[in-house]
This record gives C-alpha cells, structure tokens and sequence, in this order.
C-alpha cells in the first residue's frame, strides 16, 4: 500500500509540474533560440547599409577578415606541380540530399579531377556527429594527403580532426573549423559561405516582396548550428536595422527539417494573419508551403523565404508559389574554392585562411539567370513553362 | 514475485469491474486537449483548421502504428516501415514523373512495400533471425536504398488528382488525410478484433507454443503480419508524398519509433498477444496533440521535447496494472 | 506432544468482502514433516502466503518457539527462519550453484565491495555436504537435473538459516529416482531438526514421507490427524467432504466391441529413444501409456499428432496414413500436452479465447468470427467441464491449475475428437477437478472416442485405463489388460523393466 500511494504521489506531481512548466513558459512573447547572441556593432552597421551588394560581412570564427573565393587563382607551374604530386583526398560531408550537398560535391570532383587529385573517400554522416568520428576514423586509416570536410559539431568531433592532420594530412573545413585547431598551422582554411549576409539577403528578399511591411515569422533550425545561427543572426540584423515596419511576431525552431510542416502549421495557427515567414531549409521551407496551402493562405497574401535554391523551391517559385525570395549559397562555387585551396595548401602555398563565398539573392524575375549561374545549365523546362503563364 | 495460479481462481482480490487503466490513453488525450484548449484555445488551437492539421500530421503515423499493432501483438517488431515509407513515396514519384497514371504508381508502391514485408517474413520465420535484428538491417539497407535510387535528390510530384486523393485534398470538407487515417484504424480494429487471422495474431503472441498446440500456423500468421506492415508503410509514404507533393529519400525517419510509441501508449503490450487498434489511434493523436499544443504554445524546442518525453512516461506509467 | 514450534491460530484473510480462511489455525512441530492438503480454492496456499509474508492476515496470531511473531512481509518472514521453496524454480540457470544460493548476500572482501568468490563456495560446498548430497557449486544451474535444482532451493533456504521449509508440490516435476532422494533429503532434514510444511496432491506420496496431515477445505481445517493408519479414502473423503463421487477408482467399463483400430502406430522410430513402437487403439477405449521419465512417451504422443516427424514407421489414423500437424487435426485428432502453461493455454486470454483457439476455423465466416454462436459453445464448454470462472471472459491466467486443465481438455472436446491424446493431465491438479476430468474422458470414451493417457502417476493410469502399454528401451514391452493388473506394484516394476512378461494378446 505504502508504494502505491508513493507512486500515485509522483504521478500526481510530475502532471501537476507539466503544465506549470509550460505556463511560465507561454508569457514570453518572441522567444530567440538557445544560442541567440545580439549582432555585433559591425553587423549592425552593415546591416543598416542601403545596399550591402559586394560586402563582406562574415568575419571568421576568430575574426579574420573575409578573403573573396573568386580571388583564389593557381598558376600553370602550381597546376603542374600538383598533378605531380599524385594527390589523394578524402571528403567527409556532414548530410547529402539536397542540392546544396551535390552542387559542392559536384565543383570539390571536377576541381579535382581536373588537378589529377584522386577522391579516394567519401562519406556522408547523416547527421550525425558521433557518425562523422567514426567516419574520420575510417578516413584516418587510408592517409589521404588532403581532407575537405564540414563538421557537424565543432567540439565532439575536434579530436578526430586532429589526429588526421596530425598524421600529415592537410585539412580544409567547409563554413566552420573545430576547436583546438589552429588556421595556417593545423588547418588550411576555412571555405564558407558569406552567412550573415545570406540572412540579411533574406531580410530584403521578404522585406521587397511584403512592401516592406507585416507581421513575419522566422522558423529556425533549433540546434547549436554555427552557420544556421549566422544566417538567423543577419536575417534579425537586417529586419532591426533596416525594416522597422517589418514585425518578427513569432520564432520556432525545428530540430529535423522532416517537422517543419508540424512547426509551421503550429505558427499559421496562432498567428492567422502573418504574411511572410523565413523558413531555414529548403525541406522545412517546402513544409511550410504545405502548411500555408491547408491553413487556405495563396501566394498573394503569404510568403516564403528560404536560403537554399533546389529544384523543388524553384519550382515552386516559378509557378508563382508561396516562394517569394531564396538567398542562395553558391555551392558549386564554393566546392571548386575549397579544391583549390586545397591544392595550394598541398603544394606548400601560403593560403588565406577564411574564404569566403558570397550568396546570390534570387526572385522569380532573375530565376532563369540565377539558375543558370548556380547550375551551369538553364531552367529545366517545366520552370520555364510555368514562368511563362 | 513467483506466485502460483493454484488457488487463486476466485480468490483474487476482488477489482472494480471497470479497469481504468485499459482507458489511460483516452483520458490522457481528453486532459491533454482540455488543457491546451483552456491555456491557447483563443491561440488558434481551437479553430477548425489546427484540428485538421493535427489529424494530417498523425495520418501517417497512425497507418504505421495499425499495422505495427499487429506485427507487435503477435509478439514481434518491425522497425524498417520508416524507411519502407520513403522508399514507397519515391517508388511512386518516380513511376509517376517516368509518365504512367497514377493508380499505376499506387500499385507500384504498394508493391515495394509488400517486397520489404516479404523479405522481413522470410528472414523472420522461415530463417528465424529474431526480427528486431531483421528489420534494422532491412531499415539501415532500404534507407540506403532510398538513397541510392535518387542520390539524395527530391522527386516533385505534380499530379493533382494524386495529391489531391493521398494527401493535400479534402472530401466534403474533411481532409483526406483524416479520411484515409480513420479508415484503415477502423479497419484494423475490425480485423484484429473480429477475424480469425486477428484471433490468431493475439494467440501467437499471447504464448506461441500454445498457439501452435492449438493448431494455428504460427509462421503464416506471422510472415501475414509483416506483410500488412509493410502495405501499411507504403500507403503512409503515398500520403507522406502526397501532402508533401515531393518525395525524399529521408521521409519518415524515426517514424518507427513513433510509430511504437504510439501503439504502446494505446495499451498494446510489447510482449504480444494482448493489442487494441483504437487505442493505438488515440495514441497516435495524442502524440499529435502533444507536439502540435507546445508548438502554439511558443515553447523552444528542448522544452517541447521534455514536455512530450515526460507526457509519454507518465500515461505509460498510469497505464501500468499494479502488479503486472 | 510438546508444545509446537510453529503456532498459527485463528487465521482469518478476506480478498475484498470474499473470506478466503475462517479462523484456521495449524501448526507444526520441531523436525516434523507436516503434510498440507486440500483442493484448489481451500486456502492451503492462502495460509502458506501468509505464513511466508506475500500477503497479511487480518486476523489471528502467528507465534514462533513460543513467541509471537509479527509477518509484515517476505523479509520479516524470512528473518523469522521461513523459508518457500517453490514449485517453479526461482533459479538463475546461467548462475553457478553457489552464485545462486548467495544471490543479494554474497560474502564480500573484507573491507571492500568484491565477492568473496571462495568464501561464496566453501559455504555453499559445507551446506551441499551437510545434505548429503553430491553437487559442484561451480556448476551452473542450467546444466543440472530438475532434481538437483531443487536441492538447490533448499541449500539457499538453509543458508538463510531457515528453521521451517514450505515445499509446494516437491515432487511434480521429478522422476521416481529423483522423488527417492528427496525423501531422503526430507528425512535428514528432518534429523536435523527442521521443521517441513509439505503441499501435495499425491496421497501414497504424503503417507510415506509425513507425520501429520492436515486437509483444508473452503477456507477451514477439516482435519488434522498422523498419518500412522490413515487411509488414502478418509483423506479423500475430507478433501471432498462426504459424499462425493469416487470416479478416481477404476471402473471395468467392460469389453470394448470388436471394431478396426482408429489408430494404429506401426514401427515407430524417432530421433530420441523410441526405437520400434506399434500399438493400436480402437474407438471408445482408454489406453494408457506407461513408462519412465525420458523414455519417449511424449515424443510418441507428438509423433501421432503430427508435431515431430518419425525416423521410421508409420502412423495411420481411421487406415490413412497421417501428414502433419494440420491433417491431424483436421481428422480429428486432439493432444492435451504436458505443459499446461507453456502449451496449452495463452495464460493472459479469456477462457473464450483459449477455447476458441484451434476452433476458429469452424466459427469463421467470410474471415469474421461468429462470437454469437461461439460463446454458446464455450458456455457449453465452462458448464460441461464444470470450470470454476466467473465468466467466459476471465483470463485463465487467474484460474486454479485444475480449471486451466479443464479449459485445455475442454478446447479439445468442442471439436469432437475422435482420438484424444492426455500427456500428464493431471499434474498440479487438485483431487476434486481430477476426478472430474477423468469422468469427463470416460464419458467421451463411452461415445466412441479413443483415448491415449500418457502419466507418471500409475495411481492415474491404473484407475483410468482399460488397456496399459509399457514403454521401455525404446519398445513396448508390456501390454496389459488392465483386469489383469493386480496393483500398482506391479507396473511399477514393469516400467523399471522388471519383471517382463510376455506380451498379452490384444484383448478381445
């Protein structure tokens, strides 16, 4: 009898916590994420700019000034003597399937290729940082001469990093490094989209296609994710300093882009007249699409901004969806500059160690040309046909 | 403790005929509703629409978790229907986007879905590897699969009448979604309550042996039971796909574990032979419920995940029989 | 006789408003061995929870070497020198014997959290020695006879000090060797000074090894007297109380008429100890199937049945051949297995369902399960067999041994079969229910049913059979009528392989 009414008691309180949790945390009106921290005087100077086409605004994690990857160029000797060198590399990508992930293996192959560097691995970590170690581990054991890789957690996975380059392979990250590990000395560089500018890009494309004013939500990727953070970071920036008309009613966070639909639906829900949104991702952004399509919002009262320009998203803008505005990386780009710093860096060149990529802000009125730009093919012609009813 | 049945027929402590703990899961969901009614009702989580949007996000979930009822009834476990739904979604987009009709798709989808269902059978009772190890590999290698066939890459899908059948369109007002979600629960519960190959399900898992003393093939009714899961999870991918008008190669990953979830919440016991379809719905929207209130609620995504883990033990907990 | 040591007096438990005792009282002497008996639902297990502290009494007083003693729970009992040793092996097979006896006390280090492993098996070497008995305590429990393991049980018990043994149906599971030595075990013990409830169905089984018995029926003692000079009727007649039926002697129920076998088992080899086996059947005749422990005896009953396949031979069924399981069942064929629990029934279903179970087919239509028509059956079925339930819808998880048999025979007789299979049908099951099974086999008998009883209890098989086979090395040996059987003697040394005699012709 004695543990029953222990165990009912318990039950009891535990129920009884739940909601009291929940109701201390319903007052806060916008809630920024975890790891939100308040731009910085530069970003805000930036951020209020009329214009910021060509800015650098990203400095790197230790504030380096950005070096621009269309300024990374390799002589025919350096061209020759890294195919004499017969190189190998190995690339260790944090996620595949979407765009993003092709589009920079895609420019990482053909650099290589075309500097007679042999991929002799490649691996794809879901996700998942404990995978990625493991993956390392497994790279570790075939001493490529280079690695090109995007960690998925700066701490966790820093110690598998560093036993690589400390076997004598050289090191290139794509968007963030690991802790511990020390530009020029223990890696090359740090190849990286121009992030905050991405997010401000994002701020302008919903600003013009909202007239500069409503009541907007931002859908966030929840976890501790340096260049998601950035991007959030310069979309706020940009909105504060920029469009005071603009309103951020709510922010919400997914944890897997699969529930950006469950999020988005959850916000449309409780803001009913919101008429814009920034959705991180291209997954949650299309889930988002949906959520707007059954709450019975259109395209003309409702929009849509997102930061990566796959086929899905663009052919949602093309049919004049709720897509208004994509701020787009430049992966292929970006995967060619992280090959040839890597080259520079196997050769024994001096190389700067943060690249950085700048993004291409796309509406449906440059969508072709954009298109074209980032794929180096034109619009598919289901696009076409829709850009043209 | 090692207690006998001798003697102890009538003499039972005697119990109040109704056992609220077989309706821990209807009760919860009631309090739960009534409490985010109470607290943001006038935050949108009344209005029609909302509603509706928790019914669709379940769908798919609860389609998994009928068939899953039945495969863990009978005493097993099939963790391979997340990735079985993607691979139905991107078997059916692709069908579909190579220019055949759409039923062509359904039944080509269908028919991925009973291969895995098959293969898991096959290994299942005929090998005899103990399914949860079958179906990890067969979850790790259609994963894989997904991949493989799209190399990560999403297929749109623009047919209207199919999106508009499995996933974004309504029927007299209610959704599809919904529509589709009640009638395979409604379904299932006649199935596993009302038919012999239900009977035989709860017998398998209930003691195997005695089943089979009894006459009842066991490894048929099993190698059945996958089979259904594997129908079941790709009719979840078609509407996945459907309300989505995409599929992807990473739909309905951790969709297993929900699916799970939501069939042990309903009252289904994981060791077999003892199972309830409609609670397994009310499981199913419960779960929904949970995730969909905390949204409007405006709480941060560590929080919401707290709030829905601590839900899920407490109702397992009240759930519990005292001395089972 | 001097004052007990054991003392329980004017016991009363209630579950709910049911009263379970009124006012029981026993009790039990130093180094004596006191026999417990009574049918299911008397209380004998009631007043042994109590004893050992499962459940609490509401009323009476418990007292120990003259002091009174207050059982709140099992760990209070046990502090109380009360020691269950259960019927259901409460063992960790993949432990070692001494790891086992020492489970949660296991001696340590001095001073530090580490097993004593040798101190652990010096103490467990002692107390196995003191018992006289021949066990490695490094040897795992998985890897010993069923004997042993209970030998084990009581070496833990000891180990705790324990002064009063309570052994719940001691011999169910063992053979006659194994029985042998536990009664010598039970008479050292008993030197020794300890003091032995003693639970049990079997009557020559208590007369032989107890000093007094006591017969528990609804809740009261009906009887306690020594069992010097008590006969197996008057202890019958107080279990069942006066009266009742005497259906567990054995009736000559007369010449069966002579009709072509339904089965006939023809050079039979199986994997396992059976090397030629034939014998045959006829419908409405009761044949049992005597031999020891491990000769074969269910590997044959499962061979006709169609669950395991034959080396050699053939079984032909009604002059057809028979083809697995399902042809078996198909045609009428019907097997009660040894283990109830493990075989016979889903334990957390209903009575319905478990009824219902190799029934389905027949109440299946269109795929759906007339559940109209199929209660009226089982209703048949709960009132035929007189199962004690209080509805088609218990789980038979919660009913006494004797009415989960009842609830295995009686999923079978809803088919009709027409050659019944019993494998130890009546173990754990109490006298009353006992004798009404066997009225209710020798009632299908008489309508023309064929009946093959397989028992280790020759008391069983002599009082049910018409015809006894014994098995032994591998072949039936004997083949008796049973008019001709004299006691039960006889075919005890027959199944030792004593003492063969021709084989009797096939009775006319």
């Amino acid at each position: 009898m004695k543990h029953l009414t222990m165990k009912s008691f318990l039950l009891a309180a535990s129920v009884a916590l739940l909601p009291g949790l929940a109701v201390a945390e319903i007052a806060a009106d916008i809630q920024h994420p975890l790891w939100y921290k308040e731009p910085s005087a530069k970003t805000m100077e930036i951020a209020a700019m009329d214009s910021i086409d060509g800015v650098v605004v990203s400095d790197g994690q230790r504030g380096e000034p950005g070096f621009p990857a269309a300024d990374l160029k390799l002589t025919d000797a350096q061209i020759a003597k890294v195919k004499e060198g017969k190189f190998t590399v190995a690339i260790s990508m944090g996620w595949l399937g979407d765009d993003w992930a092709s589009q920079q293996l895609i420019g990482l192959k053909e650099t290589f290729e075309s500097f007679g560097i042999e991929v002799v691995a490649e691996t794809n970590a879901n996700w998942d940082d404990a995978k990625q170690i493991a993956d390392l581990e497994a790279i570790s054991v075939l001493k490529p001469d280079l690695l090109v890789s995007i960690p998925l957690n700066g701490q966790t996975t820093a110690s598998a990093y560093k036993k690589i380059q400390e076997a004598g392979t050289k090191v290139v990250f794509i968007d963030q490094a690991v802790d511990g590990m020390e530009p020029g000395k223990d890696y090359a560089a740090i190849v990286s989209s121009d992030n905050l500018a991405l997010g401000m890009y994002l701020a302008d494309a919903l600003a013009e296609s909202l007239g500069g004013k409503g009541d907007v939500a931002a859908m966030y990727f929840a976890n501790d994710f340096y260049v998601t953070n950035l991007r959030y970071e310069g979309f706020i920036a940009r909105v504060m300093a920029k469009y005071p008309d603009l309103n951020v009613v709510a922010a919400a966070g997914h944890n897997d882009p699969n529930k950006g639909q469950e999020v988005a639906q959850g916000v449309l829900a409780r803001y009913p007249t919101l008429s814009g949104m920034y959705a991180s991702w291209s997954i949650p952004a299309m889930g988002a699409v949906t959520a707007a399509t059954v709450a019975g919002r259109t395209s003309s009262d409702f929009k849509i901004v997102n930061e990566n320009f796959d086929q899905i998203v663009a052919l949602n803008m093309a049919q004049n969806g709720f897509i208004a505005g994509i701020s787009s990386q430049r992966p292929y780009d970006q995967g060619v500059a992280e090959a040839k710093i890597g080259a520079l860096a196997l050769i024994g060149e001096a190389t700067p160690s943060y690249v950085v990529v700048p993004p291409l802000k796309v509406t449906r009125a440059v969508l072709p040309e954009a298109y074209k730009t980032i794929y180096r093919i034109d619009l598919p012609s289901e696009m076409t046909d829709a850009l043209s009813q | 403790m090692q207690s006998k049945a001798t003697a102890t027929g009538r003499l039972m402590p005697s119990l109040p005929d109704i056992q609220w703990q077989n309706y821990v899961v209807y009760i919860f969901f009631v309090v739960v509703l009534g409490f985010f009614a109470v607290m943001i009702g006038d935050k949108g989580f009344l209005s029609v629409t909302n509603l509706f949007n928790i019914a669709r996000t379940t769908a798919m979930i609860t389609v998994i978790a009928v068939a899953m009822t039945f495969i863990i009834s009978a005493g097993e476990l099939d963790l391979s229907v997340g990735s079985t739904t993607a691979l139905a979604a991107l078997v059916c987009a692709l069908v579909m986007q190579a220019g055949y009709a759409w039923p062509l798709a359904v039944v080509a989808a269908i028919a991925s879905g009973l291969a895995v269902g098959l293969l898991n059978g096959v290994f299942v009772t005929m090998i005899g590897i103990p399914s949860f190890l079958v179906t990890l590999g067969m979850m790790q290698f259609i994963r894989g699969l997904d991949m493989r066939v799209t190399y990560t890459n999403p297929i749109s899908i623009t047919n209207q009448t199919y999106n508009g059948l499995f996933g974004s369109g309504y029927v007299f007002g209610v959704p599809s979604l919904l529509i589709w979600s009640v009638v395979i629960a409604l379904l299932g519960h006649v199935v596993l309550k009302y038919t012999g190959f239900g009977r035989e399900i709860l017998a398998t898992g209930g003691n195997r042996q005695a089943a089979e003393y009894s006459g009842i093939k066991t490894r048929r009714v099993k190698f059945y039971a996958f089979l259904l899961s594997g129908a079941a999870a790709a009719l979840a991918g078609m509407l996945y796909a459907g309300m989505m008008q995409t599929a992807r190669f990473n739909f309905g990953e951790g969709a297993e574990l929900m699916a799970i979830a939501a069939v042990i919440l309903g009252g289904t016991s994981l060791f077999g032979g003892k199972g309830t379809i409609l609670g397994t719905f009310a499981g199913s929207l419960l779960i929904g419920t949970i995730n969909n209130g905390l949204i409007i609620m405006g709480l941060d995504v560590s929080e919401q995940m707290m709030i829905s883990g601590a839900i899920i033990i407490v109702a397992v907990a009240f759930g519990k029989k005292p001395g089972a | 006789m001097s004052s007990p040591f054991l003392q329980m007096t004017q016991i009363g438990k209630s579950f709910g408003n049911i009263p379970v005792l009124r006012r029981v009282s026993f009790d039990l002497q130093k180094a004596e061995v006191h026999a417990l008996m009574g049918g299911n639902g008397a209380g004998k297990s009631t007043l042994m929870k109590i004893l050992t502290g499962v459940y609490t009494k509401d009323a009476g007083t418990i007292s120990i070497g003259g002091q009174t003693v207050d059982i709140t729970d099992t760990a209070a009992s046990e502090r109380a020198g009360i020691a269950m040793i259960f019927q259901e092996f409460s063992l960790v097979p993949t432990l070692t014997v001494a790891q086992n006896i020492w489970l949660g006390r296991e001696p340590r280090l001095p001073g530090t959290p580490f097993i004593n492993n040798a101190a652990m098996v010096r103490q467990s070497r002692l107390i196995l020695q003191e018992l006289g008995v021949d066990i490695d305590p490094e040897a795992l429990v998985g890897s010993l006879p069923v004997g042993f393991m209970q030998i084990v049980e009581i070496a833990k018990a000891l180990s705790k000090r324990a002064r009063i043994l309570v052994m719940d149906e001691p011999t169910s599971s063992l053979s006659e060797a194994e029985t042998e030595a536990l009664f010598e075990l039970v008479r050292k013990l008993k030197a020794s000074g300890i003091s032995i409830v003693y639970i049990s169905h079997r009557m020559a089984e208590i007369l032989t090894i107890c000093d007094r018995v006591t017969v528990m029926r609804d809740g009261e003692t009906v009887m306690t007297e020594p069992c010097a000079g008590l006969s197996v009727a008057r202890i019958v007649e107080a279990m069942l109380g006066a009266g009742h039926s005497t259906s567990f002697e054995w009736q000559d129920r007369g010449d069966r008429p002579t009709v072509p076998p339904i089965l006939q088992v023809r050079n039979l080899r199986l994997p396992s100890r059976v090397q030629d086996v034939s014998f045959d059947i006829r419908p409405g005749e009761i044949v049992g199937l005597a031999g020891l422990m491990g000769s074969g005896r269910t590997e044959i009953a499962e061979t006709i049945f169609g669950r395991r396949a034959a080396v050699s031979g053939e079984v032909i069924f009604d002059g057809q051949p028979l083809r697995g399981q399902a042809d078996a069942i198909e045609r009428g064929i019907a097997l009660v297995p040894e283990d109830r629990r493990k075989m016979g029934l889903v334990l957390d279903h209903s009575v319905r369902d478990n009824v219902l179970l190799p029934n389905l087919a027949r109440f299946t239509r269109h795929f759906f399960v007339r559940d109209g028509e199929a209660l009226k059956t089982v209703n048949g079925t709960i009132r035929d067999l007189k199962i004690k339930t209080d509805g088609p819808d218990k789980l038979s998880r919660l009913l006494s041994g004797g009415n989960q048999q009842k609830i295995v025979l009686g999923k079978w007789l809803a088919r009709d079969p027409r050659l019944l299979i019993l494998d130890e049908p009546t173990i754990g099951v109490d006298i009353g229910a006992k004798s009404e099974i066997v009225a209710t086999v020798r009632a299908m008998a008489d309508r023309g049913m064929a009946v093959l009883v397989i028992s280790s209890e020759l008391e069983e098989l002599m009082a049910i059979s018409d015809r006894i086979l014994v098995l032994h090395g591998g072949r039936i040996t004997q083949d008796l009528n049973r008019r001709t059987v004299a006691s039960e003697e006889e075919l005890h040394h027959a199944i030792q392989g004593h003492g063969h005699r021709a084989v009797d012709a096939v009775p006319a």
